[in-house]
């Protein structure tokens, strides 16, 4: 699935959408790309643990291709834990690829184990609940 | 800046509400102190003006856009994080950018004493450290309104006196800032006006002057017992001590009733073994008001 088809699928348009690609999906788990241009509006000095961002928005797309047959009209992050940056790298170039699994599923929205990886090197993980509202 | 009008807040399956038509107006520069007892509605009452709570009766009115920085009681940052990444992540959320992103770090973190503490996962500090970073999150975002509810809880006497400095700063550089803590020399000492909650509602609304008012008192504690002749020199002197187990307290006493008092205890074989004299704390004053009819 690519950038086009994404901004039917998710809420967030234009340089707010921080997904490039969507990769696989099935049931339980989806793997997605996005890049490092995305911190570039905050400034050099961007903290990389922003990047849970995308995962949040992967999380999104895979409410919204499992979640229900209607698309997702808006999706919060209800609450972003266990956040964790494995290390930071000199060079901010390369794709950033994602994988993120659902852990549970229930009226609170549903709970996400997330990772970015850099180069084949863990960057970021942690888990977030999303609490998606169809439309 | 900012006017509560009668908001009233009340918990599921609660007997009564937790806040029930309180009425305040904030004004920018001023820092509000906010007592009360553990369930009078304190930390209720910042929830709702921070947002994150809604009112189920009643207005919350700000005069111009709201930009809150607030200091929770419970620790509000990523623990598996490093001091310095928590910092950095939070400036970017807060959209601070450029010099304005450096300077504010730097300040936030010098006025926190977390310099040396940068590379610590957060974790792994301790319950006082925790508790400045928590701090130096809430001061990192640039705000009209700071809320701090009880800020300072298990942190250091020195560092403790870092943090309040850096509330008084806020209110210097025209912030208004509402400061709740149990610890109320803390509140004596950086608050102008005085809030207290009861039971939801608020009891008492007055300048720091004004309730603790200009009248000195006089603490007298002997050894022993009181000297001969204390008591006609009272009455002499036309003051009202009232006894204690081995003196007695005069509530309001002027320099010439003090120099003559100070004359006769000179005089006596025994000196005091305590002899205060001063303005009622705070802290007294609360646990009269709190431990009466209110």
């Amino acid at each position: 699935m690519d950038r086009t088809q994404l901004l039917s699928l998710l809420p967030h348009q234009g340089s707010a959408l921080w997904l490039d690609q969507i990769l696989e999906h099935d049931a339980d788990s989806i793997q997605g790309l996005s890049a490092w241009s995305y911190l570039q509006p905050f400034g050099p000095d961007a903290s990389p643990c922003l990047l849970f961002e995308a995962a949040a928005q992967l999380c999104g797309a895979h409410g919204a291709l499992y979640g229900s047959e209607k698309a997702i009209e808006t999706a919060l992050l209800g609450k972003l834990n266990a956040l964790q940056l494995h290390h930071e790298p000199v060079e901010r170039s390369g794709l950033l690829r994602i994988g993120a699994r659902q852990e549970s599923l229930g009226a609170a929205g549903a709970l996400y184990a997330f990772s970015i990886y850099h180069h084949e090197r863990l960057l970021l993980d942690g888990r977030l609940l999303l609490v998606l509202a169809h439309a | 800046m900012l006017e509560l009008h009668d908001l009233s807040f009340r918990y599921p399956n609660a007997e009564r509400p937790a806040l029930d038509g309180i009425s305040l107006r904030i004004a920018p520069g001023e820092c509000v102190g906010l007592l009360g007892t553990n369930g009078a509605g304190k930390t209720t009452l910042l929830s709702l003006i921070a947002g994150l709570r809604q009112p189920q009766q009643g207005e919350i009115r700000w005069h111009g856009a709201p930009h809150i920085g607030l200091v929770p009681q419970q620790p509000a940052f990523y623990a598996e994080l490093s001091v310095h990444e928590n910092l950095r992540l939070f400036a970017d959320l807060y959209r601070l950018r450029g010099a304005e992103r450096s300077a504010r770090l730097q300040r936030c973190v010098h006025s926190t004493r977390l310099d040396q503490l940068l590379g610590q996962r957060a974790a792994r500090l301790s319950g006082g450290q925790q508790r400045r970073l928590n701090f130096a999150i809430g001061l990192l975002q640039p705000a009209s309104l700071y809320l701090f509810d009880e800020a300072t809880v298990g942190v250091d006497a020195h560092s403790r006196q870092a943090l309040l400095e850096a509330v008084h700063s806020l209110t210097e550089d025209g912030c208004a800032v509402i400061y709740t803590s149990h610890y109320l020399e803390e509140i004596e000492r950086l608050a102008q006006r005085i809030v207290l909650l009861a039971e939801g509602q608020v009891r008492l609304d007055l300048d720091k002057h004004q309730l603790l008012g200009d009248d000195h008192g006089l603490l007298l504690e002997w050894p022993d017992s009181p000297p001969a002749g204390l008591e006609a020199l009272l009455v002499e002197l036309k003051l009202t001590g009232l006894p204690t187990p081995h003196g007695c307290r005069i509530e309001r006493i002027d320099s010439a009733q003090l120099a003559r008092l100070c004359q006769f205890i000179a005089g006596q074989p025994q000196v005091p073994n305590l002899l205060r004299f001063g303005r009622p704390s705070l802290e007294q004053l609360y646990l009269h008001l709190s431990g009466g009819a209110l």
